[in-house]
């Protein structure tokens, strides 16, 4: 039987080269939330893969950014076809640098969101929160011992959402003796501290327009 | 056709039926909440659209005639007169001394109003505004009572 | 405790004001059953537990304003009591705010609300204990504990 395990222990780029650099002829297949993926090793090369509905190349790029999957490497399968003729090493080198252009370009938009934010006259400080609850980004003077609070009531109001007749919750304001708005923007969360003597009605119209706007981004 | 305002209200019944117009989800979404109470600019708090995007879909609704527009009576705005102010002012000068004024003042800077332009509907943000500037918690409390009263008329 | 709540229960766009402990007993309430019987109790109890949580970084919960897309949910803590006022949309919420202020402050020296609170002295982290939560929850609580 062939290597079998999950790419969040074994890194793909490290299965890749392990492949590569032996020489295998080889099939590593991946499956990720039911979608599956496949490359072909041949000469100590990659030689074809596919993904979705991409192959060559662009099917290793995406694999790439895939952070967990269940992986099985079968020995001595054969290529169905060649479609790619890059060094693999190259291939490796580019799809890196294609993740590391993302994450600049998520990470710009998060600072660009907290400086709107800040902005906003009666606004001190701003973080945004992942889906999974990590901090994506926040202003210098952001508490951020707060965020493991500040997920909870994010995982609170979802089960209030069920249980009041209410409608969908638009935004939640605590005061704790500093004063936060949180609110969901798009798939991640938002936290506001606001000034002490803010009043959530007069600035809530400006702070809706921006998330509004920001929202299809996140 | 004229540009779709804000504060304009729609509802069903134009000439044409929904259904004999290829809508896309957004579209229908806009169409379900048209209830000829909710105003455009009230529909796109609900489905979290910018003001742009339901103008562009609502003017689309109304030029394939399947909505027709309520014809609004608008309310002249009150503004509060000269007395809510002196009122205010005594109130305050009581409790803080002469910086009342200074106070109102600031409060009305920071809301972008000036004394003639603060609506009736403002009235509670203002006084809880200024209430807000006072330090002394039980100077406070003592200002938001005597102004409930006062309040209560508008 | 009802004639304090009726003040409120007065300002225009308030549907429904609640008094409750922290086990999210009812202790008084004003108003139509608006936020609906079966469910009240499930609601305060996700709203105490987030203000449990708070709680156990030491910090205390002053107010919160939940904002619906038809509603509002407020809270207020006073001394130990916590009061709940459901609202429409369009409540005028500043004098909402200074209504409760100078009616509760009334409220407090009225000795027979003095004695209610004495009654109802319980642990505002009681409803985060692990027999109140699933283990989902547990997760975010354990967190909030650990850090």
């Amino acid at each position: 039987m062939g290597l079998v395990g999950n790419i969040r222990d074994l890194k793909l780029p490290n299965l890749i080269q392990i492949n590569c650099m032996e020489k295998n002829v080889a099939k590593l297949i991946i499956e990720n939330r039911n979608r599956f993926g496949s490359v072909y090793f041949a000469n100590g090369q990659i030689v074809h893969a596919e993904f979705n509905d991409m192959i060559g190349e662009d099917a290793v790029h995406a694999m790439l950014r895939l952070r967990e999957g269940i992986f099985k490497v079968e020995g001595d399968v054969a290529a169905p076809a060649i479609t790619i003729k890059s060094n693999w090493s190259n291939i490796l080198l580019e799809g890196m640098r294609l993740i590391d252009e993302d994450t600049e370009s998520a990470d710009r938009l998060n600072e660009n969101t907290i400086e709107d934010l800040t902005a906003i006259r009666g606004i001190e400080e701003a973080i945004i929160l992942s889906p999974m609850g990590e901090v994506s980004a926040a202003s210098i003077g952001f508490d951020q011992n707060i965020t493991p609070n500040l997920n909870y009531v994010f995982f609170k109001i979802d089960r209030i959402e069920k249980l009041l007749q209410n409608g969908i919750p638009s935004g939640l304001m605590i005061n704790i003796g500093k004063k936060y708005y949180l609110t969901k923007m798009g798939s991640h969360f938002l936290g506001l501290q606001l000034e002490d003597k803010t009043q959530i009605d007069i600035i809530l119209p400006m702070i809706k327009q921006l998330v509004s706007q920001k929202s299809a981004a996140f | 056709m004229s540009p779709v305002k804000l504060e304009s209200v729609f509802k069903l019944g134009g000439a044409n039926e929904p259904s004999s117009v290829q809508l896309k989800s957004m579209e229908w979404a806009v169409l379900t909440q048209l209830d000829g109470k909710k105003s455009v600019r009230e529909v796109s708090e609900v489905l979290a659209m910018d003001d742009m995007e339901i103008a562009t879909i609502v003017e689309k609704l109304l030029s394939e005639g399947i909505i027709v527009e309520i014809k609004q009576t608008i309310k002249p705005q009150a503004f509060l007169p000269q007395d809510f102010f002196d009122s205010m002012e005594l109130n305050l000068v009581h409790l803080i001394g002469p910086v009342a004024s200074i106070i109102i003042d600031d409060v009305l800077f920071d809301m972008n109003k000036e004394r003639d332009q603060v609506e009736v509907e403002e009235a509670g943000t203002l006084v809880e505004s200024v209430s807000a500037e006072i330090d002394d918690d039980t100077k406070k409390m003592q200002f938001q009572q005597s102004m409930l009263s006062s309040l209560q008329k508008y | 405790m009802r004639s304090y709540l009726e003040k409120i229960k007065a300002v225009h766009g308030v549907l429904g004001v609640y008094v409750l402990n922290n086990r999210a007993e009812s202790l008084a309430q004003y108003g139509t059953e608006s936020i609906g019987k079966q469910n009240k109790e499930k609601i305060v109890t996700e709203i105490l537990q987030i203000l449990a949580s708070f709680i156990l970084k030491g910090y205390s919960v002053i107010d919160t304003d939940f904002m619906f897309q038809n509603g509002r949910l407020l809270y207020f803590n006073f001394d130990k009591l916590n009061l709940f006022v459901h609202c429409q949309k369009n409540v005028k919420i500043s004098m909402l705010r200074m209504t409760i202020n100078v009616v509760m402050v009334e409220a407090l020296d009225d000795k027979k609300i003095v004695k209610m609170i004495n009654k109802n002295i319980i642990d505002g982290k009681l409803l985060l204990r692990p027999d109140k939560v699933d283990k989902e929850e547990l997760i975010y609580i354990e967190r909030i504990e650990q850090s």
